[in-house]
């Protein structure tokens, strides 16, 4: 396994130079990956990434005190001496600075979690085998594709490791009125059939773009939201509304259902669900969360994401091992009964959106997000695509959108990879339906 | 050491028409501090190398942490593969023309020693104890600073040789309040500067505390904003990002060619725009600034090479030049910038902004708001929200008072505000006079794929615009 060797040799050299009353956690992660950025169907950039940096926790006097070095595979003298620097500064720094609010020691949880998803790379042909089938239409986007490491060990005796090697496809293709249909072709394996059927199924939405443009007004709609849009509401939530510290210090999208001034319609539920595969169980700390954390059971939010830390700050609250970021990791939104072919008649008349853009919270406290419409949205009536709209500006409530206006969900779920790569390479995925909903409020 | 770097490159042994190293340092360290207490202190050591090479007129980057020779060997011959592989579906025939040759340094003004830390330390616990006990109704007082020094040099076979140092500092103050179930948050809207540590001025800091306390318990007895269309005065704390948002990305010369359709969005700018395009009012002007002292973008070059200038970007309400380095220069064939910038040494340079100001009008604070009847005076940004053509915008601040008949009144909480970008600009009616101007910007401007933020910055007066939709909360 790549560098696992190393990671190992350098936690046993590190954990030496500690004091008895000093800990540490180790989290390495490290990727090689190539991005091929497309446009106009032809190959603009293209890099090739070769890192890996080593996140450190210590624990020093009561202090917590992070670092981040590079991690060099082929130079484990550096990897010490850049090592042996940051423990002196940490030293100094646990003069200067006050105890930390919460310290949590490092624990050996009873899992050891080893994990390897092995992938294919992809064939010197494979820009040919992409491009091919777009050639004649205005394709961009970008190809990732390499392996991923995350590997973990603590003064406790906790190790764990997870690799993989993967690739993604997001694209878009754009039409000459300029509208677009979004898709993303990903897996371990490439497969050109199944390429083909993806770029088919983009082309045939986009034939449907050509259609006259649809003006619609500002109002309240029924809305069909896409799994590409309902992940985006989703991953919002992770932007503060599942965090208990978050909800502990004023920060909460869903304070007013946790505290049942408001409910949530019994058909949504949410949950970690650690059995997709898609990222590794065990946190920062090196805990290991279980399969499943139900966090909202039709309707109820039974928890917020709780991580030691704040569950040691605030003893009212368990942990459920989540990162110390309290962000969602593995997410799965449980389907419903609407079957696709139904889609459009359970619209009837109204709004089918494809993607959203750009969302914020416009008042936090009210569960109140903004956003836009984007790619492949359209107005329906009576059960027929109309045409597309130009893009719509909605401010809406959770606890509208996932409560008292959920109309339903459908039957079958998408797995939506993520395609972050701030800093590094970002992977995980999420699991959504698409879901239908009434009175949807649109305000420009 | 620059002269390391040059040796390096002479040892490469690989065919292609041209050959960059871009080798970058950063050191940064981060403390948060709530209630008087440490929260989170992160120290971050990063350096590596990106080797570029050109081959057949294509550009492709290979960035790797090994800085050994044999290191950079295996980088520059992965570039030429990746680069070769690409050569048959190329989108432009790039030449040296797009790497010009260039020689100079940016050095870094200041440095901080560990002494400094510890004043620093101090400091930002008082503020948050200043904070946390000026009322039972303040539940969490933050303070925290971020700073980050970097070095980059840039050598390639053309003979250029840079070296440009930075150290780019940030400090933030934050109190949250509850009262009967009402939710307020306010703070000093993030500041971020270069190369000074006047940021860390005790007297300031102190006085803010106290500042962003008093408000934010008036905000938890404030009505909340009305919903009607009145004019709106912005206040540099949110007009900065107004300014970023509404002008800055839409005039990136990348987006306006499509290349960031697929995830930052497109621009509703078009390429003959440049030149004609009626932005705003004759009173909105907009430069591109890279040399003003203490600003948070502010540098010698770009990443290509290009030496940066100050230009013109909209004069006197009109479109002239974009926001573009020398890749997207060639291939619009319009006037840009040297803007062309990467994050780090693992991304790629891509057309950014980075000192994006609006120049000063004539008027005083006092003058705007004796000409506004019905309006809105706005100050530190809380959210943010357009659509992927830059057009339809929302946001949100944390602080308003209403202008009544000339004066300030009262103040109001949870003020909004939307609109779409070209109506908003030329609705532009008075702007704040130099004195009236500050430096804001952002660390963490986000785009590109694969994605990368850079430091961005925004010097701008405040300004009155007619006739806004504004809103309030829930």
């Amino acid at each position: 396994m790549y560098l696992k060797k190393q990671f190992s040799d350098f936690g046993a050299k590190v954990l030496n130079e500690l004091e008895n009353s000093e800990h540490i956690s180790l989290s390495l992660v490290a990727e090689q990956t190539t991005y091929t950025r497309y446009s106009q169907s032809k190959i603009r950039q293209t890099t090739f990434v070769d890192q890996a940096q080593i996140n450190i926790s210590l624990i020093i006097n009561g202090r917590n005190l992070d670092a981040k070095i590079n991690f060099d595979g082929e130079n484990q003298a550096l990897n010490i001496k850049n090592f042996l620097d940051i423990l002196k500064e940490a030293k100094e720094k646990s003069k200067q600075l006050p105890v930390s609010n919460t310290v949590v020691l490092p624990l050996k949880p009873a899992e050891s979690i080893q994990e390897k998803h092995s992938g294919q790379s992809l064939s010197k042909d494979i820009h040919n085998d992409i491009l091919a089938l777009v050639k004649n239409e205005d394709f961009v986007g970008m190809l990732v594709s390499g392996s991923f490491t995350n590997g973990f060990m603590n003064s406790a005796g906790a190790s764990h490791w997870f690799e993989s090697n993967s690739f993604y496809l997001d694209y878009s293709i754009y039409s000459k009125e300029q509208k677009a249909v979004k898709s993303c072709y990903a897996g371990n394996k490439w497969n050109q059939d199944e390429y083909k059927e993806n770029i088919s199924k983009s082309l045939s939405s986009l034939n449907k773009l050509s259609l006259p443009t649809q003006k619609i007004k500002p109002g309240k709609y029924k809305t069909y939201l896409a799994p590409a849009a309902v992940q985006e509401l989703i991953q919002m939530m992770s932007w503060g509304a599942l965090s208990a510290r978050s909800y502990k210090l004023g920060f909460c999208g869903l304070k007013k259902v946790y505290d049942g001034e408001v409910k949530l319609s019994e058909k949504f539920s949410l949950k970690e669900d650690f059995k997709t595969g898609f990222s590794p169980r065990f946190n920062s700390f090196g805990e290991v969360a279980p399969q499943q954390v139900p966090l909202i059971e039709k309707g109820i939010l039974k928890s917020f994401l709780v991580s030691t830390l704040t569950a040691k700050e605030h003893t009212n609250l368990k942990t459920n091992f989540a990162n110390s970021s309290e962000h969602l990791r593995s997410p799965v939104v449980s389907k419903g009964t609407i079957e696709d072919k139904d889609i459009l008649k359970q619209i009837g008349t109204g709004l089918y959106v494809s993607n959203f853009h750009y969302l914020n919270w416009s008042d936090m406290s009210y569960g109140r997000i903004t956003g836009m419409t984007r790619f492949a949205c359209f107005w329906v009536e009576d059960a027929k695509i109309k045409g597309p709209i130009n893009n719509l500006r909605f401010d809406e409530t959770l606890f509208n959108i996932f409560g008292k206006n959920l109309i339903g969900l459908t039957k079958k779920t998408e797995i939506i990879p993520k395609i972050m790569s701030y800093e590094r390479r970002h992977i995980g995925a999420i699991v959504v339906p698409g879901i239908l909903v009434d009175n949807f409020s649109y305000n420009l | 050491m620059i002269e390391n770097l040059k040796e390096s490159l002479k040892k490469i042994n690989i065919q292609a028409d041209w050959i960059g190293l871009r080798k970058v340092s950063e050191n940064t360290k981060k403390v948060l501090i709530r209630n008087e207490k440490l929260d989170t202190h992160q120290s971050v050591k990063n350096c590596g190398i990106m080797v570029e090479v050109m081959v057949d007129g294509h550009f492709a980057c290979s960035a790797s942490q090994d800085l050994s020779q044999k290191g950079i060997e295996i980088s520059a011959k992965k570039a030429v593969e990746l680069a070769k592989k690409s050569l048959p579906h190329k989108l432009y025939n790039f030449t040296e023309k797009q790497r010009p040759q260039a020689v100079g340094r940016y050095p870094l003004s200041q440095k901080i020693d560990s002494q400094s830390y510890t004043e620093i330390y101090s400091r930002l616990i008082e503020a948050t104890k200043k904070m946390k006990s000026s009322s039972h109704h303040i539940i969490a007082a933050f303070a925290s600073t971020a700073i980050t020094e970097s070095t980059t040099e840039f050598v390639s076979t053309n003979g250029s040789e840079l070296k440009q140092e930075k150290c780019l500092i940030g400090l933030d103050q934050m109190v949250s309040a509850e009262k009967n179930g009402i939710l307020q948050h306010r703070s000093n809207g993030k500041k971020v500067v270069q190369g000074s540590f006047d940021i860390f001025n005790k007297n300031d800091i102190y006085k803010d505390s106290e500042r962003l306390a008093n408000e934010v318990l008036e905000l938890l007895d404030a009505e909340n904003c009305p919903t009607n269309t009145r004019d709106i005065l912005i206040m540099p704390d949110q007009l900065y990002l107004q300014i970023h948002e509404s002008i800055g990305h839409p005039l990136e010369l990348d987006r306006i060619l499509g290349d960031e359709r697929n995830y930052a969005g497109w621009s509703f700018v078009k390429p003959d725009d440049i030149g004609k395009l009626k932005y705003g009012s004759s009173l909105l002007n907009i430069s591109f600034d890279p040399h003003v002292e203490g600003e948070i973008a502010s540098y010698h070059f770009d990443d290509t090479g290009a030496f940066a200038q100050k230009k013109h970007l909209i004069k006197d309400g009109i479109l002239v030049a974009g926001i573009g380095g020398l890749e997207s220069q060639a291939r619009i064939n319009k006037p840009g910038v040297a803007a062309s910038r990467a994050t780090s040494w693992n991304r790629a340079p891509i057309d950014r902004m980075a000192n994006i100001n609006m120049e000063a009008g004539e008027s005083t604070m006092q003058q705007m708001i004796e000409n506004t009847e019905k309006g809105l005076l706005v100050c530190t940004n809380k959210s943010w929200s357009i659509d992927d053509f830059r057009n339809k915008f929302q946001f949100g601040c944390e602080y308003a008072k209403i202008i009544k008949d000339g004066q300030i009144t009262k103040t109001v909480r949870n003020p909004n505000y939307k609109g779409s970008s070209l109506n908003f600009w030329r609705s532009l009616k008075m702007v704040g006079a130099s004195n009236t101007s500050e430096a804001w910007g952002s660390f963490y401007c986000g785009k590109g794929e694969p994605n990368q933020t850079i430091a961005v910055g925004h010097k701008t007066p405040p300004a009155l615009f007619s006739d806004v939709e504004v809103f309030g909360g829930a």
